[in-house]
């Protein structure tokens, strides 16, 4: 659900992204990451569950760390 | 390929936590040169733990999730790799729990680059936390008697000595001190991590009386991953098999002295 | 895992009777013993500040049953007595008391802790087994050690033989040494009386489990154990088995293989002859130029003496420094000095 069109830029996996508008925490993770479940959202530092992702919606200048699993001793 | 089951001997399983494991292997999934490599090991060893780690999605590649490679009832041990303090790596544990991965962590606090050696300081702080918080905590330390029964009163649920620096291959460099460990550590296992390059060091590990055993180079960068993982189940079971039929000790040549005990046998008043 | 044997391997090698077994035993006990305490043997001796004792141990000479005179030394008396010790080169003493709460009271203690202190650099303590907070109280005064035997782990030879006072409860005994650990004393000695129990092997094993146990609960506390072994007392016997010369030197080689680090002491209940030859065989302690009576060193005069148990080896310090040393062994008298605030 885009809310409005307004371009912003965040900060993702330490990486600058520019969205050209403000996306939810859900569609930018559908958008940006293959499917799998095993996906965790950091946003500011807080870990924001699943369920929230929806609602959740992201703005100019946040850190979003977006983790899973790999392989690993 | 299920190994041959061994009747003859019955052996106690291995008790983590909360959870009961019939094997002693413990899989690192790291390095493997393919996804299609880990599924085959895994299953070829009948590894029933496997550690994982928790980065940051490269959200240039699509690549397949690792979990799809690992099969159903095997347990996830997250690690806190990356974790240069106490801090981080409660904050990936807990990121772990969100993903969905369960509370079995592996706590490896590395602060050092060039031995990749633990910080038990940071590692005993992280464990009294994240066991409180009802993580079932295995902690990646170094063989140091008083960090491991530091770490036994903060809750963890196994001690994990390193065998040798990490990658390196070089076998059970920390012999004497693990020793120490297995004698004197007898409320969690302990499980040997790091440095084991060969199915006969893990069988030696096990042969020293150590609960189980974690290895992840010698197999992720084997030719054949598959039949290396294999060797090092049946390795790990001889070992074990090895410890339970008590093992003489290996005697040193009696030294050529004059006998200390002959007066014993003198007969005369001096002696009752 | 366990670092120990199992009972029945203890067993076995208490029964078997072999020579080459047993030097063998001996060869690897001398060669631990070397390799963690080098050839040093550490002399302290006993003084016994008072015979008075509320309990009834019916193998013991100062039992509160006996028709034996009783007394207790004064601050005075116990600096005579000291200065008599410490002018033989004693700067370990033990002090020793019979078991009464009453008559040598924890103030008591404390006051012959004060007194020594100005004698020896190291004191021990051997007197009834105490609470925490009062074990506390004594490593505040000064006391580095505390020996208490359990005697017998075998609960129902205990009861036979303790049957009344302080010792009579098993129990509080068997907690002794955890509570002298709580109450921060650094050295502790346990052991059994052998031969009090028929059931040597058990006894053994318990005292083992015990020493085990302790280590791993207090690791920073340094063990001893001693072995004496039961003798009789005007003329009567209360061994239940006899524990001959051969099962002595056994036990003792046993022990050090077993504990590599723990001291073994040897008393001089034991002839010289058979303490000249332990001394080699792991035995990292031993009283010298002893005395078992209260007042026996310079105060009661011999033919009025009542010794707690007679004395087999008779030599004085020197003597025994002597036949240390010309048995390459390294006599230590203390290990360490004290530091004046």
């Amino acid at each position: 659900m885009v809310y409005y069109e307004i371009p912003m830029r965040i900060h993702v996996n330490g990486r600058i992204s520019e969205l050209n508008s403000s996306y939810s925490l859900h569609d930018f993770i559908t958008h940006s990451a293959k499917k799998n479940d095993f996906i965790v959202a950091e946003l500011n530092g807080h870990i924001i569950k699943k369920p929230d992702w929806e609602t959740t919606r992201l703005n100019e200048g946040d850190t979003l760390e977006l983790v899973t699993l790999y392989g690993g001793g | 390929m299920k190994t041959q089951p061994i009747d003859i001997i019955e052996d106690t399983p291995l008790i983590i936590g909360k959870k009961a494991f019939s094997s002693r292997f413990l899989l690192g999934t790291g390095k493997f040169k393919s996804k299609d490599n880990l599924s085959d090991a895994i299953r070829s060893s009948d590894a029933q733990i496997v550690t994982v780690a928790l980065r940051r999605i490269d959200l240039e590649r699509h690549e397949d999730n690792i979990i799809e490679y690992i099969p159903e009832n095997v347990t996830f041990l997250t690690n806190t790799s990356g974790a240069r303090n106490a801090d981080e790596a409660i904050r990936i544990a807990r990121l772990a729990k969100a993903a969905g991965c369960g509370t079995w962590i592996k706590i490896e606090v590395i602060n050092d680059s060039k031995y990749l050696l633990p910080d038990n300081n940071e590692t005993i702080k992280a464990t009294a936390i994240l066991a409180d918080e009802g993580f079932t905590v295995l902690p990646y330390m170094y063989p140091d008697l008083y960090a491991a029964r530091e770490l036994v009163k903060a809750g963890a649920a196994a001690v994990m000595p390193l065998g040798s620096c990490i990658g390196t291959n070089q076998g059970l460099k920390a012999k004497e001190f693990i020793q120490i460990l297995i004698n004197e550590i007898d409320e969690v296992p302990i499980i040997i991590d790091a440095g084991i390059g060969a199915p006969s060091q893990a069988a030696e590990a096990m042969e020293m009386g150590a609960d189980g055993v974690l290895a992840n180079t010698a197999i992720a960068t084997a030719e054949k991953p598959a039949l290396m993982a294999k060797a090092f189940a049946q390795a790990i079971l001889a070992g074990r098999l090895a410890y339970l039929s008590k093992l003489p000790p290996a005697k040193e040549a009696a030294e050529a002295s004059s006998p200390l005990t002959g007066f014993l046998y003198e007969h005369h008043d001096n002696v009752r | 895992m366990n670092t120990m044997i199992t009972f029945d391997e203890l067993n076995r090698i208490l029964e078997n009777d072999s020579p080459r077994r047993l030097e063998q035993l001996a060869q690897d006990a001398k060669r631990i013993k070397e390799q963690y305490f080098g050839r040093t043997i550490s002399l302290y001796a006993p003084l016994y500040l008072s015979n008075f004792c509320s309990s009834h141990c019916t193998y013991c000479g100062f039992h509160s049953k006996n028709r034996i005179k009783r007394f207790k030394l004064t601050l005075e008396q116990m600096r005579q007595e000291m200065r008599f010790l410490a002018g033989e080169r004693i700067e370990s003493i033990l002090l020793l008391t019979g078991e009464s709460y009453s008559v040598t009271p924890l103030s008591y203690l404390k006051e012959a802790v004060e007194v020594a202190k100005d004698f020896f650099p190291s004191i021990s303590l051997e007197v009834h087994p105490m609470q925490a907070i009062e074990y506390r109280s004594l490593f505040d005064a000064g006391v580095d050690g505390v020996t208490v035997y359990q005697e017998t782990y075998d609960k129902e030879r205990y009861k036979q033989v303790h049957l009344s006072g302080i010792k009579a409860d098993y129990d509080f005994r068997l907690q002794a040494p955890e509570r002298a650990a709580q109450g921060g004393i650094r050295q502790i000695s346990m052991g059994i009386l052998l031969g009090l129990s028929a059931n040597l092997g058990e006894d053994l094993y318990a005292l083992f489990q015990h020493v085990r146990t302790m280590e791993k609960k207090y690791p920073g506390v340094e063990y001893s154990v001693s072995y004496p072994r039961i003798r009789p007392i005007k003329g009567e016997d209360f061994a239940q088995c006899d524990v001959d010369d051969k099962r002595f030197i056994k036990i003792i080689c046993l022990t050090r293989i077993l504990f590599p680090r723990i001291g073994i002491n040897l008393s001089t209940r034991e002839r010289s002859a058979l303490r000249d030859r332990a001394m080699e065989l792991g035995v990292t302690k031993m009283s010298a130029g002893s005395n078992t009576s209260v007042g026996g060193y310079t105060i009661e005069a011999p033919e009025d003496q009542n010794p707690q148990f007679d004395i087999e080896d008779r030599r004085t310090v020197q003597d025994v420094i002597r036949i240390l040393k010309e048995r390459k062994l390294d006599p230590v008298l203390t290990e360490w000095r004290r530091i004046e605030d």
